[in-house]
């Protein structure tokens, strides 16, 4: 029982260390930067072939085989309503997140490197829509050397789109 | 308080027992249960091992109810309560009731249901029913003469019989056992170093203390507890920080406790009191286990157990005291467990030192076993024992060290790690939540401080103590292994035996007891010798034990001269009657114990391995061979209690052919335990997910091993492309020629180790089919519990394997099934009698493989199921036409039981008549992949087969092309294939259908559904794939065919798969993912299209273009 409690201890003094800094996945999608907390991120793959599958929502761009798992890969772009590119990138990436189990593809134009960020310096999301995002989606913005850098709620992201599918059911 | 971090163990434990409960209930119910010990075996396992688990867990109500049951089928055992139907009733019920709480508890970690109306009930048989045995059942584990000298303390404890007697007596046992282990602990707590760990110790128990105080609703007490543990860890936190919290609470609280309940410390001021109260329990406890003992016992004796029960009062009486000297007390005994739990406690025994010393001033507190409890953790038990044992030697060491020490500061030294080593076992004891060893533990380092010069005399009290207890722990030093645990017939054969020593013969046994312990200068010296030395002695050649007292007896008759020392011995142990002769009595069994020389211990010993054997067998064979010495046969069987040998037993048991032992019953108890441990040993229990992510991994294996086979194709291609292109000569092919032939032979191989593994695999996950059988005796009799129905439900192919997965969704389909058969297809007695038929219906299950599939058929010899019935009740309904009707074969017709709603019953009846099951049944089938056929001769009887597949990750299928989309079909849906033109399509109503041997058939084009481009396909031939979705066949327009294969389902994720016609999807040999079509979703989404076409056909051509606009974009109004 002691040994619990020293390492109760220590993971209180590892999380303190972690809530000084954060390590972030910087990503682009157009001209904007966003980012999402390193931990998530399971892998970061070029475009693998996608199969597409019918009669799912818009934003579904298919799924992926990753070594022998079937993994869904969500067009963020599609996803947040951002501005549409005409071609889709050839060259795009594919960011594997871990939503709480669930692994998840998001297709993003480009990956840049990952950022350590002072918890500190994330403010809450100004209450005016950036980048024609729905703030919802946003869990907070980092000014990093001159540009802003907007950090996604994937947890909202993935969950918002249960709703809609949920509602695109009813609805038919 | 319920331990969470058990109770999934808990569950799927006493899941198990509740089966094997129901079973052994129901064959209770059929009569075979009085008379058949092994049926009241099994149900006193289950029941027992039930409250066991439930009390360790903290489950009260669980561990309540089974007490209860249990005391109810004691009566029923005895044959003091019959077995009525009532009865049986009501243990099915308390069966049902825990079923249902463990239910409770699986789902919201809480039990709800309460069991007060059952425990009530209960108790109004047992009372009720109970009364020409005077005594409440606990009583009996030895014959009635013995209640007699016991009855004052039973009174005493009956006072307290309000509604929860039973439950109160366990919280007070509990606080009995808590409250001086608390009190020791902090005493210790102002020495020890290590407060905090003290701290949490104490933490822990007051926690349990807590959980019964709640059971019981005494509130105050338990927020009195609360407070405590509140005070705790505030302390330990200061502790934590580095400041000196003031730890006076700890006496405070305690002394408030111990004044409002001052029961609490009686346990440790007045032993007896405690002892009794424990003894009456565990006696309790071994009856439970052991039901049948007593009577085997008295079986060979004959007559003569009455007037072993007398004496044995006698003998009592003389004692005087309520206190047994052979208060055997087993531990509770897991029937799955090995021998280790079998342990046996004695009551405190003194232990004299090297000589046998008089009785020391301070009692040894009470130790019992604690072992059993960790059924489930093998290893922590293991880790205990090392622990223990590496203490034990050290203190051995410690004491060895002792007389030696001539300073009295290096004495003191040595005290002073003694009680070190004491203080770490206490904690590792505390870990195990061994609250007794716990507390002998903190008992020991207050004798130790206390001790003074008889220092070592009190080391080795306890050490004994314990090592008694504990043999295990003797282990370590031992090359041989110990006698260890108690042949479960031990403690009631001791008791028997005791009796057995009539008044006359007391004498020469008490003699011939003291003889082992006094005569030879050599065996004293050895019994001063540390344990260790019995162990050979415990192992010495394993002989018939017939053969053991005949030596011995001639032995005795040699030894003349020590024959005489142990009558003197003998007077000695007897003139001072009373307390003391009780205390001498044990003194003298606790020594022979420790008597090391071979000789005498042999003959002693092997009779202890045959148990009752030993009275039986050895008695006429002793006095034949030893006339002049008749009595020496009495010792031996005390010694049976104290040293209980069952490894031996067994090995014997195997090993023995000896006439004598055939036959004999004790025998049975340990082979059992040896044939369950064998079982219990080929089996583990492994998380689901592991096999999982196994059998994902072999599933990833046959997907490279068709990729494989694909480059061998691939290299075959480029081979002939050479040999054509480039004009390569054969010579010059040559080595490519070998490498391609090296290569496919490789894929071969390949080919053949996976398929294998797959196999081995899936066969982790197969069970045998019994498992679902077993549930349903109790389902028919329940279903004609209340009619004049009898029915014989046979089993056959139970040892039938397959996928857990698929026995757990096959389960409700059979129910309904089963029910359908009782309570439609079966007639009542009477009727069946009257159509000459025998009036016990037969009610068949059997289940066997066929190739890939597993079948599973339900017979019954009922009236079989009329189609004109069925016709007649289907145009009633309005379900079909006549015209639709008349058209069907009977086969068709006898399937519209399965419709949705239909059902021929007059009147909805208890069990069936919604025209649900079916339905259910189809469903559920379907989901499998299965198909289930219905064959019927009206007046003969029914027969249902269902055919699934033998695992549901792996399945054939069709992989067929639409568009440039591969899509997959599970080949258990897919009728057929055809080829069609483009002209044999026509519209009925606007639906697509073709003609087909004279029917029509509708059909769906896959690329539609899913807007798949297919702008390059050739619109005039195309293939249909006929699939079935068990009531309906629908055709499935493809580009291609693309041919059979095996592939791996995986699954997709929720949202893509709901609504969109997809079950799974799998990875092709090339990497790339092909969808899996759930065929009955995809025919759903196919008709709601068409539904919505007609719809909008009937409207105005205006308003339809409206409206088909507005409804053809959605989809793209998302994106823009």
């Amino acid at each position: 029982m002691p040994e619990a409690f020293t390492s109760e201890q220590r993971r209180f003094a590892d999380r303190e260390e972690k809530e000084q800094l954060m390590q972030l996945v910087g990503f682009t999608i157009g001209k904007e930067q966003f980012g999402v907390d390193i931990l998530m991120v399971q892998e970061i793959i070029r475009s693998a072939p996608i199969t597409s599958v019918p009669n799912s929502p818009e934003f579904i761009e298919g799924v992926i085989n990753l070594r022998g798992n079937i993994i869904p890969v969500i067009e963020l772009r599609k996803r947040l309503n951002l501005y549409r590119k005409e071609s889709a990138a050839k060259d795009a990436w594919i960011l594997i997140l871990d939503i709480g189990g669930r692994v998840t593809g998001f297709i993003v134009d480009s990956v840049t490197k990952v950022l350590k960020i002072m918890e500190s310096s994330i403010d809450q999301p100004p209450d005016v829509v950036m980048a024609g995002l729905a703030n919802r989606y946003i869990k907070g913005v980092c000014d990093i050397g001159g540009s802003l850098l907007i950090l996604l709620d994937f947890n909202r992201i993935l969950m918002a789109d249960e709703l809609q599918q949920l509602s695109s059911i009813s609805g038919e | 308080m319920i331990d969470m971090s058990m109770l999934p163990d808990f569950i799927t434990e006493a899941e198990e027992h509740l089966e094997e409960l129901e079973n052994s209930l129901l064959q209770l119910e059929q009569g075979q249960g009085r008379e058949n010990k092994e049926v009241m075996d099994a149900l006193f396992r289950s029941v027992h091992t039930i409250k066991g688990a439930a009390q360790f867990v903290g489950i009260d109500r669980v561990a309540g109810l089974s007490h209860k049951l249990e005391n109810l089928l004691d009566l029923i055992r005895k044959g003091s309560q019959p077995l009525t139907p009532a009865v049986t009733d009501l243990l099915i019920e308390g069966k049902d009731r825990i079923a249902q709480l463990i239910n409770e508890l699986q789902r919201n970690q809480a039990e709800e249901t309460e069991v007060d109306d059952l425990l009530a009930r209960i108790k109004n048989i047992v009372e009720g029913g109970g009364e020409e045995i005077a005594v409440p059942p606990q009583e009996d584990p030895l014959p009635q003469a013995y209640e007699e000298p016991r009855k004052g303390t039973l009174a005493e404890e009956s006072m307290s019989e309000e509604h929860d007697e039973e439950l109160y007596s366990i919280f007070l046992q509990q606080l009995k056992e808590n409250i001086p282990f608390l009190y020791a602990q902090t005493v210790e707590l102002s020495l020890s170093v290590d407060k905090q760990d003290v701290l949490y110790r104490c933490s822990d128990s007051i926690k349990s203390l807590k959980s019964s105080a709640n059971y019981m609703g005494y509130e105050k007490l338990a927020k009195h507890y609360t407070d405590w543990q509140k005070e705790i860890s505030g302390a330990v936190e200061q502790l934590s920080v580095g400041k000196m919290p003031n730890l006076g609470f700890m006496q405070d609280y305690i002394d408030e406790i111990i004044r409002s309940f001052p029961q609490a410390m009686e346990g440790y001021s007045q032993e007896e009191t405690e002892r009794i109260a424990k003894n009456k329990q565990q006696n309790n406890e071994i009856d439970g286990l052991f039901p049948e003992d007593p009577h085997e016992e008295a079986e060979p004796e004959g007559n003569s157990a009455s007037e072993l029960d007398k004496a044995l009062g006698f003998i009592f009486d003389e004692e005087d005291g309520p206190a047994m000297p052979l208060s055997l007390a087993a531990g509770v005994v897991d029937d799955e467990e090995e021998e280790e739990p079998e342990e046996e406690e004695y009551p405190p025994v003194q232990i004299a030192g090297a000589a046998a010393a008089p009785v020391s001033g301070r009692e040894l507190p009470r130790l019992e076993c604690e072992l059993f409890e960790d059924e489930h953790d093998q290893e922590l038990v293991a880790i205990f024992l090392r622990k223990l044992q590496s203490e034990l030697r050290f203190l051995r060491e410690q004491e060895a060290a002792l007389p030696v020490a001539v300073d009295k500061r290096e004495v003191q030294a040595l005290l002073e790690r003694c009680s070190e080593a004491v203080g770490r076992l206490a904690s590792s004891a505390n870990y195990m939540e061994y609250h007794s060893l716990a507390g002998f533990c903190g008992e020991w380092r207050q004798a130790l401080k206390e001790s003074g010069p008889d220092a070592v005399g009190t080391l080795r009290r306890f050490i004994n103590e314990l090592l008694r207890v504990y043999p295990q722990a003797a282990e370590g030093e031992a090359a041989l292994p110990l006698p260890t645990p108690q042949p479960p017939a031990a403690p009631a054969a001791a008791s028997e035996v005791v009796a057995a020593v009539s008044e006359a013969e007391f004498d020469s046994a008490g003699g011939m007891i003291e003889s082992f312990l006094s005569p030879p200068p050599a065996v004293e010296e050895k019994i001063a010798a540390p344990p260790k030395l019995d162990i050979p002695v415990s192992t010495t050649a394993p002989e018939p034990p017939s053969a053991a007292v005949e030596e011995k007896a001639e032995k005795q008759n040699d030894d003349s001269a020590l024959f005489a020392r142990l009558s003197s011995a003998l007077d000695l142990s007897i003139a001072p009657r009373s307390e003391s002769s009780e205390y001498q009595m044990d003194n003298v069994i606790e020594r022979i114990m420790d008597t090391s020389e071979p000789e005498e211990t042999v003959p002693v010993q092997k009779p202890v391995e045959k148990a009752s054997l030993a009275p039986v067998a050895a008695v006429p064979l002793l006095e034949k061979a030893a006339k002049p010495a008749p009595e020496p046969e009495p010792p031996a069987p005390p010694k049976q209690a104290v040293e209980p040998l069952p490894e031996e037993a067994e090995v014997i048991a195997a090993a023995e052919e000896e006439p004598l032992h055939d036959g004999m019953e004790d025998e049975d108890a340990p082979k059992k335990n040896e044939v369950k441990k064998l079982t219990a040993k080929s089996s583990i229990r492994v998380d689901a997910e592991k096999i999982d992510y196994l059998m994902n991994q072999v599933g990833e294996l046959v997907v490279s091993r068709a990729y494989f086979a694909q480059l061998v194709n691939e290299m075959r291609g480029l081979q002939l492309l050479l040999q054509e292109r480039a004009r390569l000569t054969k010579a010059e092919l040559k080595p490519l020629h070998e490498f391609a032939f090296r290569l496919s032979e490789a894929g071969v191989h390949l080919g053949r180790v996976s398929n294998e593994l797959q196999e081995g695999v899936m066969k982790i996950r197969m069970l045998p089919i019994d498992q679902l059988f077993k549930r349903y005796p109790r389902l028919v009799r329940d279903l004609t519990h209340r009619t004049d129905k009898d029915i014989r439900l046979v089993t056959k192919g139970e040892e039938t394997e397959l996928d857990k997965m698929v026995i757990e969704s096959i389960s409700d389909p059979l129910i309904h099934i089963i029910r359908n058969a009782v309570d439609h297809g079966i007639e009542t007695v009477s009727e069946r009698k009257r159509l000459g038929k025998p009036g016990q219906a037969t009610l068949t299950l059997e289940a066997y493989h066929e190739s890939d599939h597993i079948v599973v058929e339900i017979t019954d010899d009922g009236r079989g199921i009329d189609p004109k019935r069925i016709k007649a009740k289907a145009l009633e309904k309005g379900m079909f036409d006549k015209e639709e009707l008349d058209r069907m074969s009977e086969m068709d017709i006898i399937r519209i039981i399965m419709e949705p709603g239909f059902s021929t019953a007059e009147k909805t009846t208890e069990t069936s008549g919604r025209g649900v099951g079916m339905d259910v049944v189809r469903k559920n089938v379907e989901r499998l992949n299965g198909m289930i056929e219905i064959s019927s001769k009206v007046g003969q009887g029914t027969k249902m087969r269902i055919k699934i597949p033998l695992t549901m990750a792996i399945i054939q299928a069709l992989m067929v092309r639409v568009g440039k989309e591969k899509f997959t079909v599970p080949l258990t849906s897919v009728e057929e294939t055809l080829r069609i033109f483009r002209h044999e399509i026509s519209q009925i109503e606007g639906v697509d259908v073709i003609y087909i041997r004279d029917t029509t058939m509708p059909i769906f084009r896959l690329g539609k559904i899913y807007s798949i481009d297919r702008s390059e396909e050739d619109e005039d031939k195309m293939f249909v794939v006929v699939v079935s979705t068990g009531t309906q066949e629908v055709g499935l327009v493809v580009d291609e065919l693309l041919g059979q294969e095996e592939v791996v389902i995986k699954p997709l994720a929720d949202y893509l798969r709901s609504g969109s016609g997809f079950g799974g999807a799998t990875i092709l040999g090339d990497g790339g993912i092909s969808l899996i079509l759930d065929i009955p979703e995809l025919v759903k989404i196919a008709g709601e299209d068409q539904a919505e076409k007609q719809v909008r056909r009937s409207q105005s051509f205006k308003r339809k273009r409206r409206r088909g606009g507005e409804e053809d974009q959605p989809p793209q109004a998302v994106v823009h």
